[in-house]
């Protein structure tokens, strides 16, 4: 299938809005990270916006939407519905942050967001599990979308953190946000080689289709070298050798290379997604 | 009522003119088609080859359509007759219809920015015609009717096709109404 550009950006510009506010709710449940909360969440809402423009941009005919749309046993459906509330919550929440800033509506609304951003992630995988796409046909695919959030989440936490932290980060702060971006990197990682061994053994889709040449570059170079082992490496680099570098500049590449690497998956993902043989 | 079309693909010489008939009738753009034959074989091992056959493949009219399931609009939908049609007013072109049917025969009409298929000639149908791949069939390797009703041609031929009339991926959970008669071959349908 051909690489549907506006919905590879929807998926991953959710992801970073989805992963961002979740990180929102932890800071809210572990009363951490208090001055980077408003723009995160900030980040999130502006992010999930796009998000949802850039999945208009897929439809011919989206003025028609308002005629429809009420099939709730459509993947597309729910998660369109999952999209408006998730943006729904998170614009109170930065209502409030911003405006009353009460602990108890910020908690709540911060819970709530996180439910719906963890909802939303599982359902941009789990609408495109279908019979008819072997190599889309597993609970990786939605598995994947959530630990792809969790990487977004991370880096952009820390790139805001790396943003307002001083210099001197004395209270570990960033070097804390480095060692959960590296955990999530590290389950990104499983998950995607978990999908890499069901594309490779799986009869319909086969090792044919996996080492095909445009595949090979997206795959090898985009999402396991770019998008995997280099803000693997960096962020390794940081927590052993404590590198005089600049938290913000580590902050930046990885989460360039992040975004590269989830931009390649989708789009390896689409190219992947052939329908299954009609004969034998 | 379903309607439906029986193909003897021992009759079936891949020639293509159901092709060109449904892209007359319906006035398909270059490049874009509502049926794809398949061929099938050769089979065997040399020197024990033997020939190969065609499966003309088009919308499959399942009475169980993934299309119709999972079209958010509702803009798929299965008519009284059986048939899946397609109303044009409602579809938003996601092509997410397109991504679901496992048979790989629906098709995006970029012009008009909306999907596009078989609809088994309903405007023909309507007019008391049969579809124009039936019609067009130099080998009368086709047979249109309903099969719920056991009286027409098409359930009398299924009939005493017995175990040699098979569907298109039936592991599909779709029950496609349409059929192929394929006699003394092997049948490679998933």
């Amino acid at each position: 299938m051909e690489i549907q550009w506006p919905l590879v950006f929807y998926t991953v510009l959710s992801a970073i809005g989805c992963g961002a506010f979740a990180f929102v709710a932890i800071s809210e449940l572990l009363d951490r990270w208090d001055v980077i909360r408003s723009p995160l969440a900030t980040t999130a809402l502006g992010a999930l916006i796009f998000g949802g423009l850039s999945s208009f941009l897929h439809l011919s005919h989206p003025e028609r939407i308002f005629k429809g749309f009420g099939n709730l046993a459509s993947g597309i459906t729910q998660e369109m519905i999952l999209t408006i509330l998730t943006i729904l919550v998170i614009f109170l929440y930065v209502v409030v942050i911003r405006k009353k800033n009460i602990k108890t509506w910020r908690l709540v609304l911060a819970l709530v967001g996180l439910v719906l951003a963890v909802a939303f992630l599982f359902s941009l995988g789990k609408a495109y599990m279908m019979p008819a796409r072997p190599a889309w046909n597993t609970w990786l695919v939605p598995l994947i979308s959530l630990v792809t959030g969790a990487v977004m989440g991370s880096f952009t936490l820390y790139l805001w953190a790396a943003y307002k932290t001083p210099q001197k980060d004395e209270a570990g702060q960033i070097a804390g946000i480095n060692k959960i971006a590296f955990f999530t990197l590290v389950a990104q990682a499983v998950a995607i080689a978990l999908y890499f061994v069901y594309i490779l053994t799986s009869p319909a889709v086969g090792a044919a289709t996996f080492f095909n040449g445009d595949l090979n570059l997206i795959l090898w170079v985009g999402v396991v070298l770019v998008g995997l082992l280099i803000p693997i490496g960096l962020t390794v680099w940081i927590m052993v050798s404590r590198p005089a570098i600049s938290p913000l500049t580590v902050a930046v590449s990885c989460l360039i290379c992040v975004l590269v690497g989830g931009i390649a998956f989708r789009s390896a993902y689409f190219l992947l997604g052939g329908l299954a043989p009609l004969f034998f | 009522m379903q309607r439906a079309i029986l193909i003897d693909l021992n009759k079936c010489i891949g020639c293509g003119s159901c092709i060109v008939a449904c892209k007359q009738e319906n006035g398909l753009a270059l490049g874009e088609y509502w049926t794809h034959i398949h061929e099938v074989g050769p089979l065997g091992k040399y020197p024990d080859v033997e020939s190969l056959y065609y499966v003309p493949v088009m919308c499959q009219h399942c009475e169980n359509p993934p299309c119709v399931l999972h079209c958010p609009t509702g803009a798929s939908y299965k008519a009284k007759d059986g048939t899946v049609l397609i109303d044009h007013d409602k579809c938003v072109g996601c092509q997410y219809c397109i991504m679901h049917c496992p048979y790989g025969v629906r098709t995006f009409d970029p012009k008009k920015g909306v999907v596009d298929k078989c609809n088994l000639c309903a405007e023909r149908v309507e007019a008391g015609v049969e579809p124009a791949c039936v019609d067009i069939c130099v080998n009368k390797a086709r047979i249109f009717g309903d099969i719920d009703d056991p009286n027409s041609e098409i359930s009398q031929a299924i009939q005493a096709g017995g175990g040699e009339v098979y569907q298109l991926k039936p592991s599909a959970g779709t029950n496609p109404s349409v059929r192929y008669l394929l006699k003394d071959w092997e049948w490679r349908g998933q």
